[in-house]
């Protein structure tokens, strides 16, 4: 052998060892001098803290699975790594590097899971499940006309409904009616108001631009569009063509980044205009309640024009920014929005409004759940249209460190009587039966401070009940399991709910209710 | 703990590399490795490090014994026999008594009687493979095959090595040997074991979680939504996924050995080039197909005997062999089938495959071990029967919601390809042959160019394979925010 090439690959496996040991390494050098460059990444979830060390055999078995969750999230140059393998799938493998997100044709990104059902459409509604939301939607229906209020139901299309021409070409489709087109022509036959905007995004998409290529959501024209819609329908009960719209211009100032490239983790490279509309709202709308942007965050919206009727938007997502809905809130008084595809009747009577809006995109209804539990809000309209019969929910929702879910339902003093609590709405087998009540009394005098019980059929039928005073033996400032047995008959118990009716006479802290067989 | 997680290759491997480094004495190595071998263990499995402590105790007393009674062949015989009633009592106890109780409640059920109740056993992990272990030392012992280990931590130490603790191979008490008691190390050992090491995640990260992936997907899919394309994307990914998996976790074991000093026997020697299924189980899993047949097969009558007992002796052993991957029927069937395949080369099969074209036994021996990793992936027998039929064509799926060419995506299709290449001994035999006409060229450039190749291969490819990896592994713990999830 040449003499120095022994040196050399003396050299090269040196260098081989040193090189595999600087790797091995580098994640604990970064944990402790932080060179690696930082990038953000959007994560669903908190990452995991440090496991606390406790000499328990309970602790002790938890440790390594906790430590390597802890670690997983903690390694030096996580990001960093992330980012790189996120960029190489996208750019070099030219696939989406998360299921979440679809990678187009074009440069054209969806969004994944959801909205792949409702393409594909392989599950159609089965006809119960259809019977049912149509049922609900006219409960609804029937419970706000009663209050003079219109209802209008308000269908986004999806991104790959109006524009199918860039999603991957290796997706196919059956010859099915989409969950889309089921509920629109159940809710049409119902007689509610349903506008549906994938006729008229259709029509518009040849010259307008109504959603962006790097996000799931629409451009701030098509809310223009759709809010015309909405009106026109108050007024004609159909969905009308766009009219004369404000004129609009696509700018590199700024560039966004889009949801759908932010949930690729690839938001710092991934952007593209953004959509300026040259519209103000007239009259002027200020936002008079903010919560901010996360899902059941409440907001309004308010101008100065007392002769214009109230709103309430319950919306998705695609409605959810002050400056998207400035097009629909000129129109109203005040226009109470909430995030949320789940009714709350309690809200809307609060509110009283003139005209509730129900906005959702389709991509939801591939979920079976995305209208909350349909029985329980049934369950609820009945209980608010007892209002006017007495009924009464009082009390306030608090933040308490002390509770086992975080928050409680909290009467104080000044509470008037009324229901504090109540709910769950499920239909019961026969058989024993237990409610536990978790609740912390402080009670005043020797009046009852409550009473709870277990009902059905909306209430109408008590299944078992106590009633609560300094006789009880509960201890004031205490947190106490206040058990309740009950027996369904044989005939079952549908709509069976636990209540707590606050009759004044102290304070009192519910924190949860439960039920299950003993 | 497994090798691909970021505590094993950031926190574990650095401090025990170091440790290793650090300590002059090859006593206080063997203590290190032994101590960082049961922390390992017990990291996973916990209080189950118990079991293993007792394994080691009970094969290290009963090599004590079996070497005491060297002279004394009937009473060595009865010490061998209670080893073996004990090893296999153990593994039994933790690994099959699930197994069994189901059966037997099955049974007693056909009878109208009640059936058994027992809670469900954990079994600690690696339990068959450091069971076959230790019993291989105390059968070699009463062989006189091997030298008795009198320091039980050392023996402690063979048995628990974590290199290879958890997913073999299955090292033999009589090739560690003199290892345990002397061995060097050295940086040409130590970059050969990086270089084996990284090639052995690389398998496993880059290639077997891809073919999972897909695998998974389809195995996944309920029988119905099968197509035919589905069903052999799923098949191909999964004889992939098994295989690199498999090899890429001995090419780490192997790789970290040699980092440490050992030198282990190779597992696998491309089985997928395999012209036979006999020569297919003389390259899938070296270390379990040798041990079967040097303490089973062989002690059996092997094929000495007349064909009816040599089939018989092959039949049991690739029962024993399926049920040894895992407690259940379909590993059972998936051993007796490939024991049906050996008794049929046995036979004028075997002479008409050995007179077929190369490319004709490759492909017999793959369509063959294909059918038999269905039975092997499938939770059930009816499932793997309706896998099987959709891959003859009897699929009943509509391939709407999902069908073949949505899973063969550029990176599948890549890693397939790559797959298939690293499956075959191309890469080697185009190395040795440079290596070849390098060494018999004495101009030191050609010399030269072969070492910068090398270098090139270690110091580019091998840290870009390795930072892939971590990029793997980072990915895995990514989780994006949905905000729009209502």
């Amino acid at each position: 052998m040449h003499p120095g090439l022994s040196t050399y690959r003396h050299l090269r496996q040196t260098a081989t060892v040193l090189v595999f040991a600087a790797f091995l390494l580098i994640p604990i050098a970064d944990n402790v001098f932080h060179f690696a460059p930082n990038y953000a990444l959007n994560e669903k979830r908190a990452l995991c803290k440090p496991p606390r060390l406790a000499w328990s055999a309970g602790a002790l078995r938890r440790l390594p699975r906790d430590f390597e969750k802890y670690y997983n999230d903690a390694f030096g140059g996580r990001n960093f790594l992330t980012f790189w393998y996120n960029d190489i799938k996208y750019r070099w493998l030219r696939e989406s590097p998360t299921t979440q997100v679809l990678r187009g044709r074009e440069g054209w990104l969806y969004y994944g899971p959801d909205e792949l059902v409702t393409y594909q459409r392989t599950a159609p509604y089965a006809p119960d499940h259809l019977r049912l939301l149509a049922h609900y939607f006219k409960e609804v229906d029937t419970w706000l006309q009663q209050r003079h209020t219109r209802f209008v139901v308000l269908v986004i299309p999806n991104k790959s409904t109006v524009y199918p021409e860039h999603m991957p070409r290796n997706l196919r489709r059956a010859d099915l009616p989409s969950r889309t087109d089921q509920l629109v022509d159940a809710l049409r036959r119902e007689g509610l108001t349903v506008v549906d905007m994938r006729p008229v995004f259709a029509q518009a998409r040849a010259t307008i631009p109504l959603y962006y290529r790097l996000d799931s959501h629409w451009t701030p024209i098509a809310s223009h569009i759709a809010y015309r819609a909405v009106l026109a329908s108050l007024q004609t009960g159909s969905t009308p063509a766009p009219g004369a719209l404000p004129p609009w211009s696509l700018s590199d100032t700024p560039l966004i980044p889009g949801d759908l490239a932010t949930l690729m983790g690839l938001d710092a490279v991934l952007k593209e205009p953004s959509m300026v509309v040259d519209w103000q709202p007239s009259p002027a709308v200020r936002c008079s309640y903010n919560e901010g942007m996360a899902f059941g965050n409440k907001m309004v919206l308010e101008t100065d024009q007392p002769d214009r009727p109230v709103g309430v938007l319950l919306h998705d997502s695609f409605a959810m920014t002050g400056a998207r809905l400035d097009p629909l809130a000129v129109h109203f008084r005040k226009l109470a929005t909430t995030w949320t595809t789940h009714l709350d009747p309690d809200y809307v009577q609060q509110q009283d409004p003139d005209v509730l809006i129900f906005e959702f995109v389709e991509r939801i209804l591939s979920r079976d759940d995305c209208f909350g539990s349909l029985a329980g809000i049934i369950g609820r309209l009945h209980h608010v249209k007892a209002a006017v019969n007495g009924f009464r929910r009082v009390g306030t929702n608090v933040l308490e460190p002390d509770s086992v879910i975080g928050s409680v339902r909290r009467a104080t003093a000044s509470t008037p009587p009324g229901w504090l609590l109540f709910g769950g709405y499920e239909d019961l087998a026969p058989g024993s039966y237990e409610a536990v009540f978790r609740l912390r009394a402080r009670p005043a005098g020797t009046e009852a401070i409550a009473r709870v019980d277990v009902s059905a059929e909306h209430g109408a039928r008590i299944l078992a009940e106590r009633t609560l005073d300094v006789s009880s033996g509960l201890e004031s400032g205490v947190w106490e399991d206040v058990r309740l047995p009950f027996t369904v008959p044989a005939t079952g118990a549908t709509q069976a709910e636990c209540r707590v009716e606050f009759r004044g006479g102290g304070e009192l802290d519910v924190d949860y209710v439960t039920w299950g067989q003993p | 703990m497994v090798f691909s997680s970021t505590v094993f290759l950031f926190l574990f491997l650095p401090l025990v590399l170091l440790g290793s480094l650090l300590l002059p004495r090859l006593g206080m190595r063997n203590a290190w490795l032994l101590v960082a071998s049961l922390f390992f263990y017990a990291w996973g499995e916990q209080a189950y490090v118990l079991v293993m402590l007792a394994s080691i105790l009970l094969n290290y007393g009963l090599g004590l014994l079996v070497h005491h009674c060297r002279d004394r062949r009937q009473s060595a015989r009865w010490v061998l026999a209670l080893a073996v009633a004990l090893n296999l009592g153990m593994l039994g106890a933790f690994k099959y008594a699930n197994f069994l109780a189901d059966n037997l409640s099955a049974l007693l059920q056909l009878c109208g009687r009640q059936p058994l109740q027992l809670r469900p056993v954990h079994l600690p992990i690696g339990i068959s493979f450091f069971t076959f272990q230790a019993l291989s030392y105390v059968v070699d012992l009463y062989r006189g095959d091997a030298r008795v280990q009198r320091n039980p931590l050392n023996f402690g130490l063979y048995v628990s090595l974590f290199p290879q603790l958890i997913a073999g191979p299955i090292v033999r008490y009589k090739d560690v040997d003199e290892q345990i008691d002397r061995r060097t190390t050295s940086i040409a050992l130590g970059a050969a074991g990086v270089r084996r090491f990284v090639i052995g995640l690389a398998k496993k990260m880059i290639l077997a979680n891809t073919f999972a992936a897909v695998a998974d997907r389809v195995f996944d899919l309920p029988p119905e939504q099968l197509t035919t394309g589905l069903a052999w994307t799923g098949a191909l990914a999964y004889a992939l996924q098994i295989y690199f998996d498999f090899s890429g976790y001995s090419d780490m074991a192997i790789g970290l050995g040699w980092c440490f000093g050992f030198h282990f026997l190779e597992n696998f020697n491309f089985p997928y080039v395999a012209t036979s299924i006999r020569d297919f189980w003389r390259r899938w899993h070296i270390s379990l197909s040798t041990w079967f047949r040097d303490y089973l097969y062989v002690p059996l009558g092997g094929n000495r005997g007349s064909p009816a007992r040599t089939g018989f002796n092959l039949v049991l052993v690739f029962f024993l062999c399926g049920l040894w991957h895992g407690a259940s029927w379909v590993f059972v069937i998936w051993g007796l089938y490939h024991g049906l395949f050996l008794l049929l080369e046995r036979s004028s099969w075997g002479a008409l495959v050995a007179r077929l074209p190369r490319p004709l036994q490759h492909a017999y021996v793959v369509a063959a071990v294909l059918v038999g990793w269905v039975f092997f992936r499938a939770a059930t027998l009816p499932q793997a029967l309706a896998f099987l039929a959709a891959m003859a064509g009897r699929a009943h799926g509509d391939g709407i919601a999902l069908h073949a060419g949505m899973l063969w995506s550029g990176e599948f299709a890549a890693t397939f390809a790559l797959g298939l290449v690293a499956a075959t001994p191309l890469w080697p035999a185009i190395a040795a042959r440079v290596q070849r006409r390098l060494e018999q060229d004495r101009r030191a450039r050609r010399a030269w160019l072969a070492e910068l190749g090398q270098t090139a291969i270690d110091l580019v490819v091998l840290p870009l394979m390795f930072v892939f990896c971590a990029m793997l592994l980072a990915r895995g713990t990514y989780n994006p925010f949905i905000y729009f999830r209502f």
